[in-house]
């Protein structure tokens, strides 16, 4: 069963009198242990969707819709074995399912405060910016624990803190450092072992290695796989570098304009992709090692996310839009139809799905996406 | 693209940049003198005429400053840069001129170089108005409308009077390079021109500076921390580690066969975009130094997974490195003998050889049942005289005479990559700076490629 299961949501900001699509009726589910990962550019809304769900939003943000289901509730909701009450479950005024799921989406402020940190605890972009440069490492992981934990002693906090940090590959006795004597790699670390505090079960961690030179992030995405493997964490991660993703994530989605385009199983997603973004993006990103061939840029820019129109999110861009394209934004099919040529809405989450309503023309979609005439002529029409 | 006939554009021949801090707030607690921080160290290098020559490394290595003095942003401590046979540090004012004009810098941020409250035709055209280029305005605005369409802002028209908060990021560095361009310059230094820009966008603008060589004949060195855009830009690559430059070749060699141990490493960090491909962690222990502080000899000893031991070592290459280590952790006061003896519920010397033998290092590299922490000293091919004299170090440890044990081990297990800078050496179709490549001799140290 998964472990958060996550329907339609959509999340908004208001700005003067208009509202920022930023995250618009995405789906999703993550397995126990397991390591899902958003991509997509700047500004395609991966931030806002990892902060919604643990309700850390700007406060001109707000959820408009969907579900956030969670395995698990609230302390004061369950019974002695840790388990939903059944008169909750029973009583529509508390967000608990017959399955025992919790949906995050519907707790007040004061509610999903039990949620963080305990349950799910986000590591947010630039985390390690936000360690204080003057106060000791060990006292701010002590601070954290005991915020969430007002019941532990700060001894015990202490040794949790240290042992956290030993087991982030960082000398305990670092503890007594102070945050500015700490280099990039280590604040990381440290930031890493902080959420870790509470042992979540799920970790959000936005743009884990997005400031760091390389060979530092190639240890801390070692480090995020051992912690995985040591305490089966889910790991939700947020990037924009798709060799990180394809190296790290077990379920992928890509992200356009506040949608999810393609998403499934990170082989299927990277080596039969089935959706022009993708195929897009493939091409413009370079690798280091492999045979290197001509890059494709895709003409353009991405949209506004402010009051979008109605059609396919990557209308404007794709060469392969046709009228059904202006209409609405296409839903998500199932690829292995697809490629039999039928274009099927799939429902299984974790199944590799592709929103594009030309999703029964693969082949040709994927032959002349490799061709850069193709998305030349894209600039000619505009 | 490189042909093999190339002339010399440009010599960088033996320069340094020192910069002079002042004390920073941790120099000034410890009482501290600031040392300068040599940004720079000593490098030397040609670029030849038609190359795009890559610099690359982590953050901090110099690979800016490098860029800003082969501009003449910044003068060089010492050395000299030779620009079409000319040093540049010693020009005429008319050369001076002719330099300013010949070669351009296009840099990371657009809004660095374009002045927000000029329309693109003011910033584009202000370079010929500053070199006297054109005859009348007309001629200037043929002129800049001529460059925007070479950089893919067509039609001109439509752009020359957005101002550059209008514009997409890559509409904005395209403008930059517009600026660059208009004035016909020979030689032009990028630092890292894309690294601000969206994947699907960057793409573009490496197309068009690679369209924009041919087409003006221009030289250009590309600095970039993304060893993936290095591939794909550059003919010649150079790697930057702390000031020095360790390693310089062909850039398919660089990548595909790197010699020196640095260089390895790095390509080794980059993550693999095929999910099948054959993926090994880099070999690399801790991260860069301070480099106001740097090490001696080789700089990258201290992390080296080949540093060499000295001839009379009787153990493996692995003891040797775990040793130096421990004898570093003393000798920085990075090994707490309480903590050792509070994870090991033994014997107190044998706690601390297995803390401060241990190396933070990926699974894969490391012994087996080590973490960073702890290693079974016995698993390790430690010369017994090694073993005695970190064991008596480990006791003054404990005897809480830390100076004591420093004593014991300073001047011990000195390896020449401690003791002496290494110089470049032509290995093959590279420049390396490692002492693996020395001399003929000492080909019975594995180097790094050799083995797998
Ligand atoms: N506080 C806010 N107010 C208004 N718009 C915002 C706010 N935060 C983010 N946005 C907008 O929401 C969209 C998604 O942003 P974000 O979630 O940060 O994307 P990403 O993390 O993928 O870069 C963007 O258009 C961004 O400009
Ligand atoms: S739905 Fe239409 S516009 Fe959208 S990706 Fe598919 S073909 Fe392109
Ligand atoms: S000189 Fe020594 S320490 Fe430096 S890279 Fe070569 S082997 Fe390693
Ligand atoms: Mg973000």
């Amino acid at each position: 069963m998964s472990l958060l299961e996550v329907n339609d949501l959509s999340i908004q900001y208001e700005v003067d009198d208009d509202e920022v699509h930023a995250v618009d009726g995405v789906d999703f589910s993550i397995d126990r242990g397991e390591t899902y990962g958003f991509v997509g550019e700047s500004g395609c809304g991966k931030t806002t969707l990892g902060k919604s769900l643990v309700h850390l939003l700007d406060s001109n943000g707000f959820i408009a819709d969907g579900e956030i289901w969670f395995d698990g509730t609230l302390p004061q909701w369950e019974n002695d074995r840790g388990e939903p009450r059944r008169d909750v479950i029973e009583n529509d005024q508390y967000p608990v399912r017959e399955d025992g799921k919790t949906d995050l989406a519907q707790l007040d402020n004061e509610q999903i405060r039990d949620v963080r940190w305990r349950n799910i605890a986000l590591i947010p972009q630039s985390a390690m910016n936000a360690l204080n440069p003057v106060y000791k490492v060990g006292d701010q992981i002590v601070e954290a624990i005991r915020r969430h934990e007002p019941n532990t002693s700060v001894e015990e906090a202490d040794t949790r803190a240290r042992d956290l940090l030993e087991r982030v590959g960082i000398d305990p006795d670092r503890a007594d450092d102070y945050a500015h004597q700490f280099s990039g790699g280590m604040k990381q670390r440290a930031v890493i072992a902080m959420a870790m505090a509470c042992n979540p079960d799920i970790l959000i961690a936005d743009e884990p290695t997005t400031a760091l030179d390389v060979i530092i992030q190639d240890r801390i995405l070692d480090e995020l796989d051992e912690l995985q493997e040591e305490f089966n964490v889910s790991i939700l991660v947020i990037s924009h570098d798709i060799s990180v993703m394809a190296e790290i994530c077990d379920q992928l989605a890509v992200m356009y304009g506040g949608k999810i385009m393609e998403s499934g199983p990170k082989a299927e997603v990277f080596q039969e992709s089935a959706n022009p973004y993708t195929l897009g993006l493939k091409n413009s990103f370079p690798t280091v090692k492999q045979e290197q061939s001509e890059l494709v840029s895709i003409p353009g820019s991405p949209p506004t996310l402010l009051d979008p129109d109605p059609g396919c999110r990557f209308v404007d861009r794709c060469p392969f839009a046709v009228d059904e394209c202006e209409s609405s934004h296409p839903p998500m099919y199932d690829v292995a139809d697809a490629e039999g040529g039928r274009r099927v809405e799939g429902d299984d989450e974790k199944s590799h799905r592709s929103a594009c309503y030309r999703v029964d023309d693969l082949e040709t979609m994927r032959t002349e996406a490799s061709k850069e005439e193709t998305w030349q002529a894209i600039t000619q029409n505009h | 693209m490189a042909s093999d006939h190339a002339e010399p554009l440009v010599e960088v021949k033996g320069v340094s940049k020192l910069f002079d801090l002042t004390q920073g707030v941790t120099d000034r607690l410890l009482g501290r003198e600031a040392n300068p921080v040599r940004a720079v160290d000593d490098v030397s290098f040609t670029i030849n005429e038609g190359d795009i020559m890559g610099i690359a490394g982590e953050s901090g290595c110099g690979k800016t400053t490098l860029g800003k003095l082969l501009v003449r942003l910044y003068e060089p401590t010492h050395g000299t840069i030779e620009f079409d046979g000319m040093d540049i540090g010693a020009l005429t004012n008319e050369r001076e001129r002719e330099f300013r004009k010949r070669v351009q810098m296009i840099f990371q941020d657009p809004f660095e170089s374009l002045n927000p409250r000029m329309t693109v035709f003011q910033s584009v055209m202000e370079p010929l108005k500053i070199n006297d280029i054109g005859d009348s305005y007309h001629d200037r605005r043929d002129r800049v409308k001529e460059v925007l369409e070479d950089v893919g802002l067509a039609p001109a028209d439509a752009y020359l009077d957005e101002f550059p908060k209008e514009l997409s990021g890559g509409e904005r560095q395209r403008v930059a390079i517009a600026r660059a361009l208009v004035v016909n310059p020979d030689f032009i230094v990028c630092d890292e021109p894309v690294s601000m820009l969206d994947v699907s966008i960057r793409a573009g603008v490496l197309n068009l500076m690679q369209d924009l060589q041919d087409e003006y004949g221009l030289t250009y060195v590309f600095i970039s921390h993304d060893l993936s855009l290095i591939r794909y830009m550059c003919d010649r690559t150079a790697i930057m580690y702390l000031g020095d430059i360790v390693e310089q070749g062909p850039t398919d060699d660089v990548v595909m066969d790197p010699k020196h141990p640095y260089t390895e490493a790095l390509f080794d960090a980059v993550p693999e975009i095929d999910p099948e491909a054959e993926r090994h962690r880099a070999n690399v222990t801790g991260e860069v130094p301070d480099p106001r502080n740097p090490p001696s000899g080789c700089r990258f000893h201290p992390r080296c997974s080949n540093v060499i031991p000295p001839e009379n070592w009787t153990g493996s290459q692995d003891a040797f490195r775990r040793t130096i280590q421990f004898k570093r952790r003393v000798l920085t006061d990075d090994l707490d003998p309480e903590e050792a003896l509070e994870n090991a519920g033994r014997d107190s010397v044998d706690a601390i050889l297995e803390r401060g033998l241990a190396l933070d290092l990926p699974e894969e590299h490391s012994l087996a049942g080590e973490d960073s922490h702890a290693v079974d000293p016995s698993a390790i091919d430690l010369p017994s005289d090694a073993e005695r004299t970190l064991r008596r170090a480990a006791e003054q440890m404990l005897d809480d005479d830390p100076d004591a044990a420093a004593a014991e081990l300073d001047g011990e297990f000195v390896s020449i990559c401690e003791r002496e800078h290494p110089e470049m050496r032509e290995t093959g179709t590279r420049v390396t700076a490692c002492h693996l490549y020395e001399t003929e001799e000492r080909d019975a140290v594995a180097a790094p490629g050799s083995s797998d």
